[in-house]
């Protein structure tokens, strides 16, 4: 079966030119260098990193949203990046997105009815009367009350914004949904609502989630794989038990051992990283992790290691570990 | 449902209980408006309940303020009482019509020129081509040549104004369209239109009411210098700039002839500025008190 979504050696450079008259020489932010992942149906692939490593520019690469400047997006087996006009336009409706901020993301000048009454405005869905009853069951189903379909954005609480995102991103029946970071503009309490929504959407419409976050702890709770992102490419991607259990890039390794354990007698040690992220305009030869990475040797500098599957859906980008 | 088939009706009714609401906190722009309506009112009425602002009266020639003549009369003897009342319509129909003119071609501009880059660098230049020559230089050359007429003083106004009025939008339009919800927008299959028309531009709406009061008022002084200048309305109109340049020669005889226009003309764009001011006050607190 295909899957729902795949993405091929996507890539976003942002070319720049240093001094007057690009005397300084020339060179090229690498945003997003050659990421690769397949979304299958009904799961929700996880993709965590930390900030700046590219992934809501991957979000808006997929969406179509910047341009991106190689590679393809498989929806449904269809590619997105080479689309235009009334083709894109038109299979926007099988992909949509939740964005991370609920207060930016809705317009404030219109109404809570209308923000999720638009795409169907859009695509001619139906006459006035039947994007009512749709607006309605959306409500429902994303637990807001009728009564409020004439409040402003203003009127609502951040958790409620976000239920209305959700709701404006379900009203075309996608099959996929990019998450950017859903959760991390609300409150802990908020946010464990939030994804059970989430979760029961996903059970109910059978949807396929590309879920962008940087927090471990909600990623544990919602994925079915998790990819982990370094500066712009993908390091390592496993299944959510393997990758909780036995991760094993030191870039992931290190991204798990700072997450605050809840017990304060299990001291973990700590390898935490040093240095800084390098420049993505000036990126490291060989491995790009390499600068930070405690095994780091020769090798590291010369060759950049290439995605292995070390076991059956396990796959690392890592020269120092040996396949099962 | 009864709410879902009254919500058609109850949304104006709760937007107008929202501006009297909005009203009542701003004291200022509740009076600027009320001062505006009666000028408005004096505009309409004015010619029907006064002298006729035409008839010339060689007896009476510049005669002080006083009982026959309240505000005097000027070397025609025609009453400067009926002549300053009607000359608030000439203002009035200026000013608004200017800040209608500019408003409408500076937001569609500058929405145009925000959202489409490649016709950003031409459109820009020309206006900053326009903004380069000073206004009253272009509307007096414009003036002088489409000849003069209510009309033609709009147009001749209007067009000095637009690149301010456009670059303000452009700007605005900057700055919305990196907003999460126009990507929102675009990723619901929004077309170009719409998205300009729902997503956009009610957004630029609370700068460009605050410029409108502005370019309102300095149509008005525009207008003014025109017609004292001697390039604006047809000197048989009664406006406050023709009346001051007439009144010019007899100043230090009958300052009165000069004086009433002045003062009105002066009341009249400092209610319109103070009501530009209040409601860019109660639109962006964070700009209250600052740019004095």
């Amino acid at each position: 079966m295909t899957p729902a979504l795949e993405v091929r050696d996507l890539v976003k450079h942002y070319p720049f030119r240093r001094g007057l008259f690009g005397r300084g020489g020339s060179g090229a932010v690498h945003a997003v260098d050659g990421v690769s992942f397949a979304l299958p149906r009904g799961e929700t692939l996880a993709l965590v990193g930390e900030s700046g490593c590219g992934k809501s520019t991957i979000a808006k690469l997929i969406l179509r949203l910047i341009e991106p400047t190689a590679g393809t997006v498989l929806l449904d087996g269809q590619d997105l990046a080479d689309m235009r006009g009334e083709a894109l336009r038109q299979a926007r409706q099988r992909i949509q997105m939740v964005f991370q901020d609920p207060f930016a993301s809705l317009n404030p000048r219109l109404s809570a009815a209308d923000i999720v009454g638009e795409p169907l405005v859009n695509f001619g869905h139906g006459d006035a009367a039947a994007r009512s009853a749709k607006v309605d069951a959306l409500f429902d189903r994303v637990g807001l009350a009728r009564y409020q379909r004439d409040r402003y954005p203003h009127q609502f609480s951040g958790g409620q914004r976000q239920r209305l995102g959700i709701a404006r991103a379900l009203a075309l029946n996608p099959s996929v949904v990019v998450a950017d970071e859903p959760v991390s503009a609300l409150d802990v309490s908020v946010q464990a609502q939030i994804l059970n929504l989430l979760a029961d959407l996903q059970r109910d419409l059978g949807l396929s989630y590309l879920f962008i976050s940087h927090d471990l702890g909600v990623v544990e709770y919602v994925s079915t794989t998790v990819a982990v992102m370094y500066l712009g490419a993908i390091v390592e991607v496993a299944p959510r038990q393997r990758f909780f259990s036995a991760a094993s890039h030191p870039y992931s390794r290190a991204l798990l051992e700072a997450v605050p354990s809840p017990d304060p007698t299990r001291r973990k040690h700590r390898s935490l990283l040093q240095g800084e992220v390098p420049s993505a305009s000036a990126l490291p030869s060989g491995c790009r992790f390499r600068t930070r990475c405690p095994k780091a040797t020769d090798l590291c500098a010369q060759a950049a290691p290439a995605m292995r599957e070390i076991v059956p859906q396990h796959f690392i980008a890592c020269h120092h570990i040996e396949n099962a | 449902m009864a709410i879902s088939e009254n919500a058609g009706l109850v949304l104006p009714l709760r937007r107008t209980v929202a501006f009297v609401g909005f009203l009542r906190r701003h004291p200022t722009i509740l009076f600027g408006l009320a001062v505006l309506l009666v000028a408005i009112l004096v505009a309409l009425v004015s010619p029907y309940l006064l002298p006729d602002s035409k008839a010339i009266n060689p007896i009476y020639r510049l005669r002080p303020p006083g009982a026959d003549f309240f505000f005097g009369t000027d070397h025609l003897g025609r009453s400067i009482l009926s002549r300053s009342l009607n000359g608030t319509r000439v203002s009035l129909a200026v000013g608004i019509l200017v800040a209608v003119v500019v408003t409408l071609a500076g937001v569609t501009i500058g929405l145009l020129s925000g959202f489409l880059r490649r016709l950003d660098s031409i459109v820009m230049r020309v206006m900053d081509g326009i903004m380069a020559i000073p206004g009253v230089l272009l509307a007096i050359a414009l003036m002088s040549l489409f000849g003069s007429s209510l009309q033609n003083v709009v147009i001749a106004i209007s067009i000095p104004e637009i690149p301010r009025m456009a670059r303000l939008v452009r700007s605005a339009v900057l700055s919305i369209r990196e907003q999460p919800y126009i990507d929102a927008a675009i990723t619901n299959g929004t077309r170009l239109p719409r998205l300009l028309w729902r997503h956009v531009l009610p957004n630029t709406v609370a700068p460009v009411l605050v410029q409108a009061t502005y370019v309102f008022a300095s149509a008005m002084i525009l207008e003014a210098v025109l017609s004292f200048l001697g390039a604006g309305t047809p000197p048989e109109v009664a406006s406050w700039g023709n009346m001051m340049a007439e009144g010019r020669q007899y100043l230090q005889r009958a300052p009165w002839m000069t004086a009433f226009p002045g003062v009105l003309l002066a009341f009249l764009v400092l209610t319109v500025n103070v009501v530009g001011d209040a409601l860019r006050d109660a639109i962006d607190p964070r700009l209250a008190g600052r740019q004095k």
